[in-house]
């Protein structure tokens, strides 16, 4: 019997039970040798999928009463396609790698509400299928035989599936992100905010590079809720804690980038800079462009009226092998904030979430994952107008 | 540069009363210039330009190592970003303006 978390016993127990054979791939459970009559009234075999969204503790019960079916197309036993079940094919002939399927079914019983179990949900269509099926081949449906499930190990940087984008059927999106390897410079409040949504995508490796240490006032501009014992150690280190609960492939590295530390960012698909100080923002910004490596630098400015009330710019400086030559016109790169020796230092964590957001929203359109209409490579959101600058397109794209 | 501040170099208050007015404008034009309404008598305005009325102690945004975030909602510009070399914009009643540096992370 293959190691699985305990929890799906109750899953595949009444697939057992009934002799079918079942199996759990990459948040899909399939009972397969299911016998269908194809358009020549023969009797051939096909697939049965729906969605399971599982962690070790929990099984999220079946979310609709709509199922995948890879084979031929399901007829009567007179050849006719039985039309009751069909909703729509199947782009491509699969719903994500590694689980093809051809057709997409809705089909429920009058008064359905919900289905318990995904044993529930499968049969329904396994007996308006294999009625069909036996009628021509009464022989068909295997006699009660006990098939132990196979259940595929998680192999995905993710602790348990990833029922967002399996509910949302955008899996096949998703696998963009796969295999990349991000790196955060910084992890202050944006950094946070940042690691915060890349950490949701299935990106390989999301490296953290920051030698400051977590302190009192960075919980209040961070994702999450700091506990009081949380303080004192490394950021690099707590965000990776707190992240690792839901996902491998978080690297800590406690160590600020300088001229001795910058290689460590060579090779990165994308880097997001989230750095206070001038100097280094230009020495990192430099560095990657060198080494080819695309980046997108944050930044944001917090100010208070005469009258007292704050208003926020949140800047996105995008730097990639589209348009590189408006970095140091655009990021601050200078030794001494001159206004920041009067200033006090404030920072908002919405505003810090509003910078982390455009910048993470910038870099998924890089990844095709977002459309991009336009290749800005220059974001300025200002919070007392609510409005957004765009500029720096490549001189390519007009 | 043609630009229509007559004396740049002339000390620029925040406010702009420093500017000798300008023929057609003698009344100025009230734009908000980082949250605080100011009067401006020239006809557009520059990156450098907008840095000396935001910072008049800073120094010469043209040549300064200083990098500037200039954001501007124009009635007919609509939200516009401004960097050192581009165009100056005209001065219009109701414009809002940030110039501010944006290293905070």
């Amino acid at each position: 019997m293959s190691a699985r978390p305990a929890v799906l016993e109750v899953v595949l127990a009444p697939f057992f039970n009934a002799g079918l054979r079942v199996s759990v791939k990459n948040g899909y459970i399939r009972v397969h040798d299911v016998p269908v009559v194809d358009q020549g009234r023969a009797v051939r075999r096909g697939t049965l999928i729906a969605q399971l969204a599982y962690t070790e503790h929990h099984v999220t019960p079946p979310a609709t009463h709509q199922a995948w079916f890879e084979g031929p197309y399901p007829c009567f036993a007179d050849g006719r396609p039985m039309e009751q079940l069909r909703h729509s094919d199947v782009p491509g002939g699969e719903i994500t790698p590694g689980i093809p399927a051809n057709f997409f079914f809705s089909n429920k019983e009058k008064g359905w509400t919900s289905y318990a179990n995904h044993f529930e949900q499968l049969y329904h269509y396994w007996r308006l299928i294999t009625d069909q099926a036996r009628a021509v081949d009464p022989g068909c449906t295997p006699q009660l035989e006990r098939h132990e499930p196979d259940v595929d190990p998680c192999t995905g940087v993710f602790r348990y599936v990833d029922a967002n984008s399996l509910r949302g059927r955008f899996m096949h999106l998703s696998a963009k992100f796969s295999g990349l390897r991000m790196a955060i410079v910084g992890l202050g409040g944006t950094g946070g905010y940042i690691l915060d949504h890349v950490a949701k995508t299935p990106v390989a490796e999301i490296h953290l590079f920051d030698g400051d240490v977590f302190d009192i006032h960075n919980a209040f501009r961070a994702p999450g809720a700091a506990e009081s014992t949380d303080f004192g150690g490394m950021k690099v280190d707590y965000f990776h804690e707190m992240y690792d609960a839901m996902r491998i492939g978080i690297v800590p590295h406690r160590v600020y980038i300088d001229e001795a530390t910058k290689d460590q960012l060579n090779g990165f698909d994308f880097v997001f800079v989230c750095v206070d100080k001038g100097p280094a923002r230009g020495l990192i910004g430099a560095h990657l462009m060198a080494q080819g490596v695309p980046f997108i630098d944050c930044g944001l400015d917090v100010s208070a009226s005469k009258t007292g009330q704050l208003s926020g710019v949140c800047r996105a400086t995008v730097v990639t092998a589209a348009k590189n030559d408006h970095f140091f016109e655009r990021a601050p790169t200078m030794a001494e904030d001159a206004n920041a020796l009067y200033a006090a230092n404030i920072q908002i964590s919405d505003l810090n979430a509003m910078n982390a957001l455009i910048a993470v929203m910038r870099w998924k359109q890089c990844v095709q994952f977002y459309a991009d209409a336009k290749g800005y490579h220059q974001f300025e959101f200002t919070s007392d107008l609510m409005a957004m600058t765009k500029s720096e397109v490549p001189c390519d794209a007009g | 540069m043609n630009t229509d501040i007559h004396n740049p170099h002339d000390p620029a208050p925040s406010h702009g009363e420093g500017q000798p007015p300008d023929p057609g404008h003698s009344q100025g034009t009230t734009i908000v210039l980082n949250l605080n309404e100011v009067v401006v008598h020239s006809r557009r305005l520059n990156y450098a330009q907008l840095v000396k009325l935001a910072f008049p102690d800073d120094p010469p945004a043209e040549t300064s190592d200083i990098v500037y975030t200039i954001t501007i909602s124009s009635p007919s510009l609509g939200e516009i970003s401004l960097a050192r070399g581009d165009k100056p914009v005209p001065v219009e009643e109701g414009m809002v303006c940030h110039v501010r540096t944006t290293g905070r992370s």
